[in-house]
């Protein structure tokens, strides 16, 4: 991979907020321009520590992150975060605005944007993420799930090239999470990198390939997938689970004797493709 | 606790409608800055002018124009009258009342605590009454001008007069923070209360309630960190100010003229 192609590369990064208790210990990363990560761990295990190091939103930190090329510090922090969206896990810590409207306005016009320009982009945020019910509300009149809608927006108003985005289908309802993820898929389409941090396997876009596990600051795996689901002392080490499909699957293979698998299930359809080949397979 | 929900609910309530209610004034499209230059002239002279003995008249004339204009003007008027009973007359009112009895000279009236003589004098009186007038003036021109300019103009001028970017930042976070702090005292105090199943002695009660607010402090200052951080990453520069208000110049000449006129009368009549 040469240095051109990558968006984010992080050498050697450690973090603590008090001596000799460190929360990241010497990770290395390196995202490429339009790829989707997701970043896995259990509670307290970095993730969210990351994300705030990529935008040197904390003090201090040791070894070196570069974005687009450039090291990020304090003399460029600014500049880093105009190509940054990061998303909040709580959207209570998010939106401070007391309308959606300004909440919407907030960051691009933190960018330059305003008048005619300003207007349409907002416009713009509002068809896309189909909130138009949402828009004359007062931002702390709204339930919890629209919340993080709206949090999602004030950033996608800004039109990063970088979204990083914690937790952002938990607390969601079911309809909620096909829309994001058609979003996040557009998104992606698009060309931007996206990286979202989780603990659930179940939640996992599709087309999110490339999987990282952090555990107690340290990243444990990094790789396909795929690859993830077929290590198991990795998942129990880091309080993961197997997605339901993948678990029923296994569970399958053992009491129908299944064909073994590389590839595990990742949504109902890839579950009933499996079946389907391998069932009908054993049933001859 | 209901008295805080109360509380909490008002003010959340006033931050939601501030920036509406401001809007609807005929004094938004004045220049932020030439309202708060007024304003600091009104507060001087009310201050450092009008103490003759008295001035009290001449602070309750003021009051009442402002209210006018107020009314007139189409400034909040429920927020306004709040805003005067609390700030203007429930804590001068606080402050004021030892006066009343700590000055000597001709007796007014005067009364037995157990051994203790209690006594109120014309000259006791007479502080107390200026005092209360004054702060009640202050808290009208305050009034004035919070109620007819939002909170994010209020910041842009700040950051016209080169304040501190710090200084800002931490306006804004305390403006933006109280709601917070009350927020979480009301989580804090309904999770205590749902696990607490009989009345605490009074010693416990104190270290109880010790802990609790050492705890809220803490909840509320990590909350007030994560917002900043949140309005840091969406290139937050210390300016709030929204890119399509646009002040009047006609709007600002009526006003100056207005204030100039204002002022020029106090000077003549009362000073």
């Amino acid at each position: 991979m040469t240095d051109d192609e990558l968006q984010i590369n992080v050498k050697d990064l450690h973090f603590s907020f008090f001596p000799h208790q460190e929360i990241l210990k010497a990770i290395n990363l390196e995202v490429k321009k339009g790829e989707s990560i997701v970043i896995l761990g259990e509670n307290g295990s970095g993730k969210s520590t990351f994300f705030l190091n990529l935008l040197n939103l904390l003090p201090n930190f040791s070894g070196e992150i570069q974005i687009n090329g450039k090291e990020v510090n304090r003399k460029n922090e600014r500049e880093i975060r105009k190509k940054i969206g990061i998303m909040f896990q709580n959207p209570n810590d998010q939106l401070f605005l007391p309308t959606v409207q300004q909440e919407l306005e907030f960051g691009p016009s933190n960018l330059g944007i305003n008048g005619n320009e300003l207007k349409s982009r907002i416009t713009q945020v509002i068809d896309t993420l189909k909130i138009q019910n949402q828009i004359d509300k007062k931002t702390f009149h709204l339930s919890y799930g629209e919340k993080k809608k709206i949090a999602f927006a004030s950033i996608f108003a800004m039109d990063p090239e970088i979204y990083l985005l914690d937790e952002p289908y938990a607390n969601l309802d079911p309809q909620t999470k096909k829309e994001f993820s058609e979003i996040l898929i557009s998104l992606h389409q698009n060309n931007k990198t996206i990286l979202i941090i989780s603990h659930d396997l179940n939640n996992i876009p599709k087309f999110i390939k490339r999987a990282v596990v952090i555990h107690q600051g340290e990243i444990l795996f990094d790789g396909l997938i795929n690859n993830l689901y077929n290590k198991m002392e990795i998942l129990q080490k880091a309080n993961l689970d197997l997605p339901i499909l993948s678990m029923l699957y296994l569970k399958l293979m053992d009491d129908f004797h299944l064909e073994k698998i590389l590839n595990f299930p990742r949504d109902v359809d890839d579950f009933l493709e499996l079946f389907n080949k391998n069932g009908i397979k054993n049933q001859e | 606790m209901s008295f805080l929900v109360r509380v909490n609910d008002n003010f959340q309530n006033y931050l939601n409608t501030e920036y509406e209610s401001t809007q609807k004034t005929r004094l938004f499209y004045v220049f932020p800055i030439i309202k708060l230059i007024s304003t600091l002239w009104m507060i001087i002279v009310v201050n450092y002018a009008m103490i003759v003995e008295e001035g009290y008249v001449g602070h309750i004339i003021l009051i009442i124009i402002l209210l006018l204009s107020a009314a007139l003007l189409k400034i909040n008027m429920k927020h306004f009258f709040k805003f005067l009973i609390v700030i203007g007359i429930i804590f001068p009112l606080i402050v004021a009342f030892p006066l009343l009895f700590t000055k000597e000279g001709l007796t007014l009236w005067s009364f037995n605590i157990f051994s203790i003589k209690i006594t109120v004098t014309q000259l006791g009186f007479n502080i107390t009454r200026n005092f209360l007038f004054r702060m009640l003036a202050n808290s009208t021109i305050t009034a004035f001008f919070i109620f007819s300019t939002p909170f994010t103009h209020i910041i842009h001028i700040f950051h016209q007069l080169r304040f501190p970017s710090v200084l800002i930042t931490i306006i804004t976070l305390t403006y933006r923070y109280f709601f917070l702090f009350f927020e979480n005292l009301i989580k804090i105090l309904r999770a205590d209360d749902c696990r607490r199943f009989e009345k605490y002695k009074f010693k416990k009660r104190f270290t109880h309630l010790g802990t609790i607010f050492s705890m809220l402090l803490l909840r509320s200052f990590s909350h007030g960190t994560k917002i900043h951080q949140a309005m840091l990453a969406r290139s937050y520069n210390g300016d709030l100010l929204d890119t399509n208000y646009k002040p009047k110049l006609l709007n600002t000449i009526f006003y100056l003229l207005c204030m100039i006129l204002l002022n020029t009368l106090i000077w003549i009549f009362f000073v």
